[in-house]
């Protein structure tokens, strides 16, 4: 499906890009980078290892772990630190699985509109009542850093999800 | 706020869209033409994902990214965006074949084109075809078993989709397999009929027949390999193609019995004329008997004969057998039922009979 756009929100959207990118690249004093790795088995000496790469063998059913790694490259303390990461679209968050040092983490189980903590997380059924929605059925993590990342230092919080 | 989110942008939750429409609303800057790609986008998504249950298709891009909200000092509160992690959906190889049938298929013996039905599926994440293959009588054969040979008329067809059921010709007919040439292609969770059809030898009666017929994929490397085996750019969308638990391969086994039939005959007197026309039993009243032969099951009857003497104190009316409605002479000849005289009998040879079928003899006798 082919769709027109005027020029103008072209060059606005061009222009937008390129400022975020030029400012994130120059001045942004926390930096943050995803990865996302499966855990494959590998013999070695006689052992057998669990060791992370790439998703190589990604198939339906595959669990991937994605790590969200954050850096205060700036010479300031940084405080209120809140990371969003959306649950990728065709993988199913794996319950328990969100992990992070020093920090407090709740999930959305509706589009990143309310947060709360895993217990709390409420979804209405197709029988109209609220249930406490299931692992698989959250949309959003969002973990909160607990008091200030000092300057250079870094942090790293995560999850698991499976290949739908 | 998270509709401007580039992760967001591959979402097809149906929550997150209409979130994002409210944003929309409420945030009367925000010009919805720059969201409608986003719709758009999200619905055509959608359509596939509600169709799917074998899981996500090969070749699927999946992409993560995160934001991160930080105060420093007293700047105001700043968003910062990773990179997007991005990697490909793998193909797994999973055909899976199952017999149809229920129960053994009856065929005669020796018999000809009678047909097993299985069905064949791909539980895999993507479009593949499938070789098929077929052994007749696999080894160890159990006792009593025999080994179906390849239909005179064909080894294994597909189903047309055109009527239900093997056709083996007409303007339905299904299609002929052959090797090499049409392997049938199955998106994934889909599903395909196929037939195997075969001819029966001379064998005992009840002896099974066991056919096996093998599915296998046709990604190079991949059939018989190792389950976890992931060829390199064979997979749908050009990434790996993963054989699955079952070595990218499906078997199932069908039986036939051989012949199997039942013969039951009863006879009834279907009517009584007596002297003053009425239908009393006294001497000089006529009887019709009637018999019903019936041949159930599956097979032929080879030789069928149905003999019957007639009842003491009855003199038999000359020229009275009727077969199936038909009438018959008494003698000897090829008319197939003849009065045996010396034995007060009266004889059908009905040849070769395939079942099911109904025979209906009658005849008449007089009450001495």
């Amino acid at each position: 499906m082919k769709t027109r756009y005027p020029l103008p929100v072209f060059i606005l959207f061009a222009a937008l890009c390129s400022y975020a990118f030029n400012t994130q690249a120059a001045t942004a004093p926390i930096k943050v980078s995803s990865l996302a790795e499966v855990e494959v088995e590998v013999v070695e000496s006689g052992k057998k290892i669990i060791r992370r790469g790439t998703p190589d063998k990604a198939v339906p059913g595959t669990e991937v772990i994605f790590t969200d790694t954050f850096e205060n490259v700036s010479d300031k303390a940084a405080g209120d630190i809140v990371i969003n990461n959306p649950i990728p679209e065709n993988m199913k968050y794996k319950g328990g699985s969100a992990f992070c040092t020093n920090c407090a983490i709740v999930f959305s189980a509706d589009g990143g509109k309310t947060f709360d903590v895993a217990e709390n997380l409420k979804l209405r059924g197709a029988d109209g009542k609220l249930h406490t929605a299931l692992p698989g059925q959250y949309t959003h993590i969002r973990w909160s850093y607990q008091g200030q990342l000092a300057a250079g230092k870094s942090g790293e919080v995560g999850f698991r999800a499976v290949i739908n | 706020m998270y509709c401007s989110d580039k992760s967001t942008v591959h979402s097809v939750n149906p929550q997150q869209i209409s979130a994002c429409r409210s944003v929309a609303r409420v945030r009367q800057k925000f010009d919805v033409r720059t969201l409608l790609p986003v719709i758009c986008a999200g619905l055509l998504l959608l359509v596939p994902q509600l169709c799917r249950a074998v899981g996500t298709p090969a070749g699927t891009i999946i992409s993560n990214s995160a934001t991160l909200n930080y105060v420093i000092g007293i700047s105001p509160p700043s968003t910062t965006t990773s990179n997007t992690a991005l990697f490909r959906v793998d193909e797994i190889l999973s055909p899976v074949l199952t017999w149809q049938d229920g129960a053994s298929v009856s065929v005669n013996s020796p018999g000809s084109n009678d047909v097993l039905t299985f069905l064949l599926s791909n539980s895999g994440n993507g479009t593949e075809a499938f070789g098929l293959t077929r052994t007749n009588g696999p080894t160890p054969l159990p006792l009593g078993n025999y080994a179906p040979l390849n239909g005179s008329i064909g080894s294994i067809y597909l189903e047309s989709g055109l009527l239900a059921g093997f056709q083996a010709s007409g303007p339905s007919a299904d299609t002929i397999y052959v090797a090499g040439t049409n392997e049938p292609v199955l998106a994934p969770d889909a599903s395909m009929t196929i037939y195997v059809v075969s001819d029966t030898p001379g064998v005992a009666s009840n002896a099974h027949g066991v056919v096996v017929l093998g599915a296998a994929s046709m990604t190079v490397g991949a059939a018989g390999a190792a389950p976890g085996t992931a060829l390199a750019g064979l997979g749908q969308g050009g990434g790996y193609a993963v054989v699955g638990g079952a070595r990218a391969q499906a078997n199932a086994t069908g039986n036939y019995v051989a012949s199997g039939m039942g013969f039951v005959m009863n006879k009834t007197v279907l009517a009584v004329l007596d002297t003053q026309g009425t239908a009393v039993v006294m001497p000089g009243a006529v009887l019709t008997y009637q018999i019903v032969a019936t041949l159930s099951g599956a097979g032929t009857a080879s030789n069928l004969m149905v003999t019957d003497p007639l009842p003491i104190n009855t003199t038999y009316v000359p020229g009275s057998i009727m077969l199936n409605g038909v009438s018959k002479t008494d003698a000897a000849d090829a008319d197939q039922a003849q009065f045996i005289g010396a034995t007060q009998t009266v004889s059908v040879s009905l040849g070769n009979v395939a079942a099911p079928a109904n025979t209906v003899i009658t005849f008449r006798a007089t009450i001495n």
